[in-house]
């Protein structure tokens, strides 16, 4: 558990985080949101010691930080930032690799713990011994993920690790992030500032702005009932309806049995998909399939409207 | 004549490796060619004259200087490896002095002087080594810790580079001669000092001056170098745990590598040609040759002393190259 209690830092006479309290539990995947300069970032590099706070007190797994030695703590916590921060010098293979080195760990577990990365992040093998130069952008950061995992850390803090990536590799890594936490169980504190990726991949998230804390709760929980303005604002203003649909699968709204229905969806998809699809295709049912393509039911935009509705 | 017209046809030649090689033999036949010509015309004058007269080498002989260039440029050009940098080279080298040791060239003034001081000449090279390498230490020695201490301390930073520029600016005889006085004064004063051979003229004076013009070139280099890696890797570095020794051994060492030794090398080649100088306050060198013949107005024999300081840079050059070769490799 990571806990942050009354925390303020200023920079000079500015203010980054004042009096910032939180609490993000074991296995979470707390994202923090906001616009650029609410200080998101200054809270995250609070948590691992690379800014100290001016005031204020932080813990993790019940232990204060400032007990710590800091190289000593950030080994043992993630970390991953927007342009990856690969060491140009270095392949790919040591990249992956250094905090275990910087741990001492003996080459026959460096090596098999390379091989468990590669498999989970499905890193292509050939990449390992290129240079981060000769990596496209999706790729340099897949490795720099790994990085952060090497060691296998508890927690993995993500500095807007995906927004220099094209839509296609983003969407591509954050499923592969989704995926990793949920099999893992670690703890994720990931800063973005695009909305879209925070509801797709938290679990608990918070609404910063101007170094406050404005908002925290599950990302629904946010969307149904935002504190005020800033809040509304930030999370989309008219299409915010919308984006709540994005984060209920269709099998929740899915009535079972037989359909004549020509066009079809996934069971997992969002009712936003469903509601495009709808859209696209001109129709007011949809077949639900499941992974496999066994029909498993229907979906009807009458209920994704009355359920806008119960809400 | 045929190896001028070569090189200049060669530049329509459109593909880089076989337009780098072709100058390279282009080349080759002007070096030779002028040499063999030079030796054996001198030859032919000497015939007929008393043995104290002298062939000099006119103006012309010196497009030899546009062939050595002109190699030098398309190795560079042409991308070649190191390896086959260095078999060029040697291969020149080895001609060279084939061709002297087989007496071509003994009838040109150029290598009477320097065969009437033979004795002296190896003396004075491995003095002017000595002040060389002496100068780049002791710059090394003040410059790292000044390196560490402007990179920590941003405020001192202005006020290093200003003194140092100003150092920089002071001519070379100027700073040789200013450092006699209170060198003297020191020496007199501190009787071991004296007893160590330092005094107000020789070495010492001239390894202090010589340090002193390294330290601006030396310092702003480095500082650049390590500035200059990237802030991402370093805070990377920073947050995955790396100490700060850990962080400069390495991270900040290997990526500043290249600035590192294109700092070094621009001290290398200044000291080898300010050394030069430095035979006025007596410190020897090849700089001797060059201020007596300077003196006796014979011209070859500054040659004597020119020539291999212009070889010794170009060899420092070299030799910074693939060091630095070495170090890009990897980024």
């Amino acid at each position: 558990m990571i806990e942050l209690r009354n925390v303020s830092k200023s920079f000079g006479a500015t203010p980054a985080v004042a009096d910032f309290s939180l609490k993000i539990e074991n296995g979470a995947f707390f994202v923090l949101a906001g616009p650029s300069g609410c200080g998101k970032s200054t809270v995250l590099r609070m948590i691992n010691a690379m800014i100290v706070p001016g005031k204020g007190q932080i813990e993790v797994d019940g232990q204060d930080i400032r007990a710590m030695e800091p190289e000593k703590l950030r080994r043992s916590i993630g970390y991953v930032i927007q342009s990856a921060g690969l060491f140009p010098h270095w392949t790919a293979a040591d990249n992956v690799l250094a905090v275990p080195r910087l741990l001492k760990w003996s080459p026959s577990r460096c090596a098999a713990r390379l091989d468990a990365l590669v498999a989970l992040l499905r890193i292509d093998p050939a990449l390992l011994d290129r240079y981060p130069r000769q990596l496209s952008g999706g790729q340099q950061q897949r490795i720099g993920v790994a990085r952060a995992l090497a060691a296998d850390p508890d927690i993995v803090l993500m500095d807007e690790p995906f927004a220099a990536l094209d839509p296609v590799s983003r969407a591509e890594l954050q499923d592969e992030l989704r995926g990793i936490h949920a099999r893992s169980g670690k703890t994720i504190v990931f800063v973005t500032h695009d909305m879209d990726e925070a509801l797709r991949l938290a679990t608990g998230m918070a609404v910063m702005n101007g170094g406050r804390l404005i908002q925290t709760g599950s990302p629904a929980s946010i969307l149904l009932a935002p504190v005020d303005d800033f809040v509304r604002d930030f999370l989309g203003g008219e299409s915010l309806q919308l984006r709540l649909l994005d984060l209920v699968p269709v099998e929740k709204l899915m009535k079972p049995g037989k359909t004549k229905a020509t066009e079809t969806i996934a069971a997992g998809a969002s009712l936003k998909n469903a509601l495009n699809l709808m859209l696209a295709r001109r129709r007011s049912f949809l077949g639900v399939e499941d992974a496999s393509g066994k029909r498993l039911g229907e979906i009807h935009l009458n209920d994704i409207v009355a359920r806008r509705d119960a809400n | 004549m045929t190896g001028l017209c070569g090189l200049a046809l060669l530049s329509f030649v459109r593909r880089p490796k076989l337009r780098s090689f072709a100058t390279i033999l282009a080349a080759a036949l002007i070096l030779w060619g002028s040499l063999a010509g030079a030796g054996h015309f001198a030859a032919l004058l000497m015939q007929e004259s008393p043995p104290t007269a002298r062939a000099s080498l006119g103006p012309a002989f010196w497009t030899l200087a546009v062939a050595i260039l002109a190699i030098a440029d398309a190795m560079q050009r042409g991308n070649f490896v190191i390896p086959a940098r260095v078999c060029i080279g040697a291969a020149f080298c080895a001609g060279f002095f084939l061709m002297a040791a087989a007496g071509d060239f003994d009838d040109l003034s150029l290598a009477k002087e320097f065969s009437n001081n033979r004795g002296i000449f190896v003396t004075e090279l491995l003095r002017h080594l000595g002040l060389v390498c002496a100068a780049t230490f002791f710059a090394l020695l003040i410059g790292v810790p000044l390196t560490m201490l402007v990179l920590r301390k941003t405020a001192v930073a202005g006020f290093v580079f200003a003194s140092l520029g100003i150092l920089q600016t002071i001519p070379s005889i100027a700073l040789f001669g200013v450092l006699i006085a209170p060198m003297s004064k020191l020496s007199e004063q501190l009787p071991f000092l004296r007893d160590l051979g330092i005094n107000g003229t020789g070495p010492a004076p001239a390894i202090i001056a010589l340090t002193l013009y390294s330290l601006l070139p030396l310092v702003r280099g480095f500082y650049t170098g390590l500035s200059e890696v990237a802030r991402e890797v370093k805070d990377a570095a920073t947050a995955i745990g790396f100490g700060a020794r850990q962080m400069f051994i390495e991270v900040e060492l290997p990526l500043a590598m290249p600035a590192l030794l294109s700092g070094l090398r621009v001290v290398t080649i200044q000291a080898i040609g300010l050394a030069s100088v430095a035979a006025l306050i007596g410190a020897g060198g090849l700089g001797t040759f060059i201020f007596q013949g300077i003196g006796q107005y014979a011209l070859d024999l500054v040659l004597v002393g020119a020539l291999p300081v212009i070889l010794l840079a170009l060899l420092a050059n070299f030799f910074f190259e693939m060091l630095l070769g070495l170090a890009r490799r990897k980024l």
